[in-house]
């Protein structure tokens, strides 16, 4: 085993977590390489320094200071809450309206042009009397209901 | 954990996701030493840590739902006390702090340890503990948790793994970087690794 190859494994093999042919191997080029050796104990000696790291009580008054910062935050939840229901509810109808709104008009778009359909055969089948009174009818300001009643009445 | 603490757990959770505030209670005074450790050790600042414990079983609390039990109340506690100081280690990257100065040594009841009235052992061993703070502070974020899961709460690999979502093979690599690091870290801040 190289040393650049037991270094890799050093870290492991301090740990305890290197097993079987793996730590036999180690173990074997530790006995002949000082190097390594050294390398190991400087693995050690980190190990060792964790020792100095203090440890620190907890705070007082936990479970109490927690219950504040509970209601506290839970006080501010229910105005964003009401904000953001409102604003869904108004964007609900905004878009109900447009929904309606573009039905209305398309239904209205889509009749209006049943109705030109009908007038238009009638033009079609009509006398050419008949079809230049109404074609002039049609295209003055007189509304398609008033057209659509004369030409109703005529057939 | 014997199984009889287990059922006593389930029962607990249980009984907080019915709204019983006794039983929360219970469990944030069963838990909160253990997580406030963990997290201590992990970020190096009493003030934070005691924040940071607050989050946790706040998140704790709202995730009860979520709960299913396949593990246990303490290791679903640990693995959100390890998750949020990951992220809180992350955004302190970002935003690097102070000095050591700022690092202090506590004693049993709270006090700060002092100078004044230390021994030269006590002295020596808080100049090395404030080096190793020093160096953890540089570790990125990873390697930082994986080490001090592993040499302070003495997790083996599979439980550092478990405990940050990743793989084995991703701890022992972990694990090796940041004792390269910290070891030409060290030789850096404190006398006695010059040279090691």
């Amino acid at each position: 085993m190289r040393c650049r190859t037991c270094r890799k494994e050093l870290s492991c093999y301090v740990d305890d977590e290197l097993f079987g042919l793996g730590r036999r191997t180690v173990e074997a080029h530790l006995a002949s390489c000082a190097g390594c050796r050294a390398e190991m104990e400087r693995l050690r000696a980190i190990r060792g320094a964790f020792a100095s790291l203090s440890d620190a009580p907890p705070k007082p008054l936990f479970y109490e200071r927690l219950m504040s910062r509970m209601e506290a935050e839970e006080a501010h939840v229910p105005a964003r809450e009401g904000w953001w229901t409102f604003g869904r509810l108004a964007a609900a109808a905004v878009l109900l309206i447009a929904v309606f709104g573009l039905s209305f008009y398309w239904v209205d778009r889509h009749f209006e042009a049943q109705m030109n359909g009908i007038v238009a055969r009638y033009l079609e089948q009509s006398s050419e009397e008949d079809a230049t009174e109404v074609a002039a009818l049609y295209r003055s300001d007189v509304s398609l209901d008033a057209v659509l009643k004369m030409v109703i009445q005529r057939k | 954990m014997s199984s009889n603490a287990v059922s006593e757990d389930a029962e607990l959770v249980r009984r907080c996701r019915e709204g019983d505030p006794e039983a929360f209670r219970t469990l944030v005074a069963r838990y909160h030493p253990r997580i406030f450790n963990l997290i201590y050790s992990l970020v190096r600042d009493r003030d934070e840590a005691d924040d940071l414990a607050q989050e946790v079983f706040i998140k704790a609390f709202r995730s009860l739902s979520g709960f299913k039990g396949q593990a246990q109340v303490y290791t679903w506690l640990y693995r959100i006390a390890v998750n949020r100081c990951l992220d809180w280690l992350k955004s302190r990257r970002r935003h690097p702090e102070t000095s050591l100065d700022r690092v202090e040594v506590y004693r049993a009841d709270g006090a700060v340890l002092r100078g004044s009235g230390a021994t030269d052992a006590e002295m020596e061993q808080r100049e090395l503990g404030r080096a190793l703070e020093g160096a953890l502070r540089e570790l990125p974020p990873d390697y930082r948790v994986a080490l001090t899961l592993r040499e302070v709460d003495g997790l083996s690999y599979e439980e550092v793994a478990d405990a940050m979502g990743c793989s084995v093979g991703t701890v022992k690599s972990r694990l090796f970087r940041a004792r390269a690091q910290l070891q030409g870290l060290l030789a850096d801040i404190h006398e006695d690794w010059k040279g090691a």
